[in-house]
């Protein structure tokens, strides 16, 4: 055994008390670290996971808008078809969007992932109404999962794959209205399409009546338009690297498709970054205050210690040990207490985690994970460190001869 | 035949600043220690006997001079060093034997071989002969308040002579305990000095029962050192 470990650790044995006590102030300390950061992490990654749903996403597209009079701006007639049949957005009639615009989008450093959309509005085969189509780019899940539908909304049958053909989803209240249902065939143009799902997704900013594949929309389209325009998109999914980058992804897209871009996405990303970083400021700031009190006690003691033990440091570099005997000794104590009590801290924690009632864990399971695991075990030790280190310079500057003046 | 000393001290000076004015204590030391012999220097209480005492064995620094040993100046090593050659070196018995009360009179003995080549089992076998020769052998596992005087003092020796110093200094090594063990003491500390040819040098401000011994004595006075007849 080092002499220093064998040292330190009859000093550790002598004192039990004072031991036990700088012990449970770093167990403390690594357990309340431990429990606040899980459970900060947990309230954190349910409300990322709402606002993943919901803050992060944005529908982009360009109205066709004009001039009447000398400023007044008004929709343009529908391009395509006067009588209403055309490239749609909010009711609204849309210009086209080209392919590198969107390359363009996706590339911004703001911008997770983004996805053509088309969105077309049809007189509908079944009375005397309109439909809108949406055409989704399936190989992209990422941009369409919230703006438009995602597979978690299937209500009936299966959801539609990039390969399918001549395949649509509908929407519920949709089927209500025409009775139909999975397996039903619905007449778009000139051309019949087989219901494959029933979908009820929430309020989305790309809601549809009917949803198909990009190219099985292209492909319909290009019957009902007389001047045929190559993979039409006009619209654009867009999902940002996260609710704290999505104000500045906008300003990207604005900036890329020009001023007259409209852009939907629910308004309350900024409340929710805001309730995050509450959540994770009072975290952090729990961390710190606990970190400061856990370390001036501890500090407190360990110092205490080398003063009680003033004379013995004295005989004992009096009689031939160096400053870093001293040194290693009061080090190597520090050492145990912090990594004992961190340690213990740590299994104290995963107890406390694992009988906390579920809604406190939002319904997660308990496990902790690694990196808060680490910082349980490594900020006790680090504390203590520092402890030990400010303890040793006190032993090390004491003067022999002044010790043993006065024994 | 020239024989180097042990010791050497050239015009050592030492003050100390109270309350803001400087007090000299020892105002110009000259002394030489040579192997195999045992220097007595006498003094009344706050003369300097101890400062004198730490200054000759490095713990503590003095205000002006020079001090080598084994014709090393002590003032080209560093803290280091210095505890190095007390350690190898340099044998000190305290007057209040200053034995650190939680640890038993084998670990007190041991705790002087820290820093040796020696292993642990070595250092404990080594430390555990010498407490066997100052026949303490059933009291290697007692802290130092279940002891006599005595036998503190005695400890005290073993922890001193346990790395075969060259050079033993001692301050009141017979002040504390009765004729007895004061005689015991020299017996085990005078033929060390003389059949290993190492040096010691003992502070004393009363009788020492040692003076007889002597083979210098000095009297320690206003800050001066004056070798006396014995």
């Amino acid at each position: 055994m080092p002499d220093s470990f064998k040292y330190a650790l009859k000093e550790i044995k002598r004192r039990k008390g004072r031991s036990l006590a700088v012990i449970l102030i770093y167990l403390l300390f690594g357990a309340t670290i431990v429990v606040i950061s899980s459970l900060a992490g947990k309230t954190r990654d349910s409300a990322q996971s709402v606002l993943w749903d919901i803050g992060a996403h944005m529908v982009a597209y360009s109205p066709r808008l004009t001039i009447q009079g000398c400023c007044i701006q008004a929709y343009a007639t529908d391009l395509y078809d006067p009588d209403r049949e055309g490239f749609v957005a909010n009711n609204a009639p849309t210009n086209i969007i080209s392919a590198d615009l969107i390359e363009k989008i996706r590339q911004s450093p703001n911008v997770k992932d983004a996805s053509p959309y088309l969105m077309f509005r049809i007189r509908s085969s079944i009375g005397n109404g309109e439909w809108v189509l949406g055409g989704i780019d399936l190989t992209r899940p990422v941009a369409h999962s919230s703006t438009v539908v995602d597979k978690k909304q299937v209500v009936e049958g299966q959801f539609l794959s990039p390969d399918d053909n001549d395949l649509v989803m509908i929407e519920p209240e949709f089927a209500s209205v025409y009775n139909l249902g999975v397996g039903s065939d619905l007449q778009l143009g000139d051309k019949i399409y087989k219901v494959a799902a029933i979908v009820n997704p929430p309020l989305r900013p790309g809601k549809a009546n009917i949803y198909m594949t990009l190219a099985d929309l292209r492909e319909l389209i290009a019957t009902r338009l007389e001047e045929p325009v190559e993979n039409p998109t006009n619209v654009v999914l867009v999902e940002s690297k996260g609710a704290k980058f999505h104000e500045q992804a906008k300003a990207d897209i604005a900036r890329i498709l020009g001023q007259s871009t409209r852009i939907t996405s629910y308004g309350c990303s900024q409340p929710g970054i805001l309730a995050m970083g509450i959540n994770e400021n009072t975290a952090l700031t729990i961390t710190a205050i606990v970190f400061i009190c856990m370390f001036l006690l501890a500090m407190r003691i360990q110092y205490s210690s080398v003063i009680q033990r003033r004379s013995d440091i004295g005989i004992l570099k009096a009689i031939g040990w160096r400053d870093r005997n001293v040194v290693s000794q009061i080090m190597t104590e520090a050492f145990f207490y912090a990594s004992t009590g961190g340690i213990a801290g740590v299994i104290i924690a995963f107890i406390i985690l694992h009988f906390l009632p579920a809604d406190l864990l939002s319904g997660k399971d308990t496990i902790i994970e690694p990196l808060i695991l680490i910082e349980g075990l490594m900020l006790p030790l680090a504390g203590g460190l520092i402890s030990g280190m400010i303890s040793s310079v006190k032993a090390v500057r004491m003067q022999t001869a002044d010790i043993l003046r006065s024994i | 035949m020239n024989i180097n000393p042990v010791l050497k001290c050239n015009k050592i000076k030492k003050s100390f600043k109270i309350k803001g004015k400087s007090i000299e204590i020892l105002k110009g030391i000259d002394l030489e220690v040579f192997p195999g012999e045992l220097i007595v220097i006498k003094g009344r209480s706050g003369e300097g006997k101890t400062v004198l005492q730490w200054i000759l064995s490095g713990i503590d620094s003095p205000s002006s001079g020079d001090i080598l040993f084994e014709g090393t100046p002590y003032n080209s090593l560093n803290r280091e060093e210095l505890a190095n050659v007390r350690r190898k070196k340099i044998g000190l018995i305290f007057q209040n034997f200053n034995l650190i009360p939680s640890w038993t009179a084998l670990e007190n003995v041991e705790s002087a071989l820290l820093n040796s080549e020696l292993s642990q089992e070595e250092r404990t076998k080594k430390a555990v002969s010498m407490l066997k020769k100052m026949e303490l052998g059933e009291r290697l596992d007692n802290l130092p308040v279940e002891l006599s005087e005595g036998q503190q003092q005695r400890v005290a020796i073993a922890r001193a002579l346990i790395n075969e110093p060259s050079l033993i200094i001692a301050d009141e090594p017979t002040g504390n305990v009765d004729d007895e063990t004061a005689i015991d003491m020299l017996n085990i500390l005078i033929p060390y000095i003389k059949d290993n040819k190492n040096a010691m040098v003992v502070t004393t401000h009363g009788i020492f029962t040692g003076m007889h011994l002597a083979d210098r004595v000095f009297h320690l006075k206003d800050g001066l050192l004056t070798q006396v007849t014995k």
